[in-house]
């Protein structure tokens, strides 16, 4: 017994002399501020290097929360290396606020960690709901447009925003099914929601697209029945057609090109709202970054040309 | 009139057990019938949680072929279900299901091999830590090194299989051999799994060294992990030797004294 543990002590006296007591000074951080109301990308693991490598000219970006609710690692060293550049959003997939469990305590804790780390600009989420007694399908269900769900929805968004102690902004979500027992549409339930939270709205271009296409609505009424000044983001991406019962059933995949329907209710949407931030999502099939910026680009120039030509 | 409780009951079940159930007169047909409709929905829960799953057991959907993977993945996610709004958790519980369903049959290597992935996976995103305080260590009485616990660092995982677990691994990386022979009865491996400079690292332990480690992560004394290792060495077990190596290498970041026995 006594052998080894000489030598461990044998050990640590060889080591005591070499010591490396450099001490660390911490710089304060400045970091770009609000969202500018010009073209962002959604930043996605695989292009961290490319973005901190290219320097991309794209006014900020957008991540996922979930992706960094992590301890340690590459991937919250890499956004914080990136943040120091680009002004950013913070976009949850996971919160699961129209659920009628209880609202996850370690989800939201995750949440207010990285909002305090990266003091993201904007946080969203979205008007949805995924569980059921703890069962997660890691999807974005849609709610039935009643009272009921407004008055649940109104108490999940004030408790999100008292726990993190700031507005967030929920975004519409592409549907493939509606209730018969709604009794307001999306429009009028999402207009109350602002009204009786103090929230923003992310609106999802595509996904109005999307769901007016599978519900048979008009996008544009949508757009015009939005309240003006909640409207904070929007969100442009593409989606897929697939066959459904003998008839054409859109489905939002964020893995294409933003279509030309969504461009045109984009220049409606400037239009109405005036310069929002926008961000170009891309989540499956992700191509290279500068397909992304491109298309962000286009997303620019779209809104010069409409103030040019408004000149 | 359902109930938002109700209604999503009744939508849950109906993307749970393939029927449409009760929901079924709550949805607006509009052209497509409701059992279409919840498909969709269906399809999207279901590919989401794939994805995450082969996302986090490369090697195990290597093994076993993408079209049984699938297979395996479906089972597994309604066994159990994704237990978070973090997709990043789903494969958690993944070694335990294939532990149940394979640990007396020929395949029960598979239940280790993803237990090495989930480590992988663990590791990646574990809580940084400094580095050991020598200077620290160095004031520590030598008469009082039997009393020291050693701390390990929250991104090291430690893995021992019957199985040849690290040669699989390492076969079947992407760059791997996939057509070399083994013998699963060849007797079994330790791994040392952890992350070093923000890539994950394997490396193959000698038992005394995973006893040793495993007895430290246990918040076993110095005296007791070094008794226990030394317990399974052939010869002796050179324990300032294995100190050295697990310091230098950021295995053991921190200590404090233990009680006097």
């Amino acid at each position: 017994m006594l052998c080894p543990l000489e030598r461990a002590s044998a050990w640590w006296a060889e080591v005591s002399p070499r010591l490396d007591v450099s001490e660390r000074v911490t710089m304060p951080v400045v970091r770009p501020g609000p969202i500018p109301a010009v073209a962002g990308i959604g930043l996605r693991a695989q292009h961290h290097h490319d973005i901190l490598e290219q320097r991309p000219t794209v006014g900020w970006l957008e991540a996922h929360s979930e992706n960094y609710f992590v301890l340690g690692g590459s991937q919250p060293r890499l956004l914080e290396r990136i943040r120091a550049d680009y002004p950013l959003s913070l976009h949850g997939v996971g919160l699961s606020l129209g659920s009628v469990d209880s609202l996850d305590r370690r989800h939201l804790e995750n949440l207010e960690r990285i909002v305090e780390r990266f003091e993201p600009a904007l946080v969203s989420e979205h008007l949805s709901w995924g569980s059921v007694s703890g069962r997660y399908f890691n999807d974005l269900l849609p709610l039935p447009y009643t009272v009921e769900a407004l008055d649940h929805m109104v108490r999940r968004v004030t408790q999100v925003q008292e726990y993190l102690g700031r507005q967030i902004l929920i975004e519409n979500v592409s549907s493939y099914l509606e209730f018969t027992c709604s009794s307001m549409s999306e429009p009028e339930f999402l207009a109350s929601l602002v009204e009786q939270s103090g929230c923003g709205l992310l609106l999802d271009l595509n996904n109005i697209y999307v769901s007016a296409h599978n519900h048979g609505f008009d996008a544009r009424q949508y757009i015009a029945r939005m309240p003006r000044p909640a409207v904070r983001e929007i969100h442009l991406a593409g989606h897929s057609r697939n066959r459904c019962g003998g008839r054409d059933i859109l489905i939002d995949t964020h893995g294409t090109h933003v279509c030309s329907d969504v461009w045109a209710l984009y220049a409606i949407a400037i239009q109405r709202f005036g310069d929002v931030p926008t961000l170009i999502e891309w989540d499956t099939d992700i191509p290279e970054l500068p397909v992304l910026v491109e298309e962000a680009h286009k997303a620019d120039s779209i809104r010069e040309t409409l103030h040019a030509a408004a000149a | 009139m359902l109930l938002l409780p109700e209604l999503q009951k009744a939508f849950s079940a109906a993307l749970l057990f393939e029927e449409t159930g009760t929901i079924g007169p709550y949805v607006v047909q509009n052209g497509i019938e409701a059992a279409g409709r919840l498909r969709i929905y269906r399809n999207n829960a279901r590919e989401n949680f794939l994805a995450a799953l082969r996302a986090s057991f490369p090697v195990l959907e290597r093994l076993v072929g993408a079209d049984y993977f699938r297979q395996l993945a479906l089972q597994y996610m309604q066994r159990f279900p994704s237990p978070s709004g973090n997709l990043h958790h789903v494969g958690e519980r993944l070694p335990t299901y294939l532990q149940r369903r394979f640990g007396h049959t020929e395949y029960a290597y598979f239940q280790d091999v993803a237990r090495l992935e989930w480590a992988c996976q663990e590791v990646l995103v574990a809580d940084e830590y400094p580095e050991l305080d020598l200077q620290r260590l160095a004031a520590v009485e030598p008469e009082e090194c039997g009393r020291l616990c050693f701390v390990l660092h929250p991104a090291v995982r430690l893995i021992a299989s019957p199985f040849p677990v690290l040669q699989i691994w390492s076969a079947n990386q992407p760059d791997g051999d996939i057509d070399q022979v083994m013998d699963l009865r060849q007797g079994g491996e330790q791994v040392l799994v952890q992350r070093a400079r923000e890539k994950m690292e394997l490396s193959g332990l000698s038992e005394p060294d995973f006893a040793f480690l495993t007895a430290i992560s246990a918040g076993e004394t110095l005296a007791a992990a070094t008794m226990t290792a030394a317990d399974r060495a052939a010869t002796e077990f050179d324990v300032g030797h294995a100190l050295r190596r697990h310091v230098s290498a950021g295995v053991i970041v921190d200590f404090h004294l233990g009680a006097n026995r």
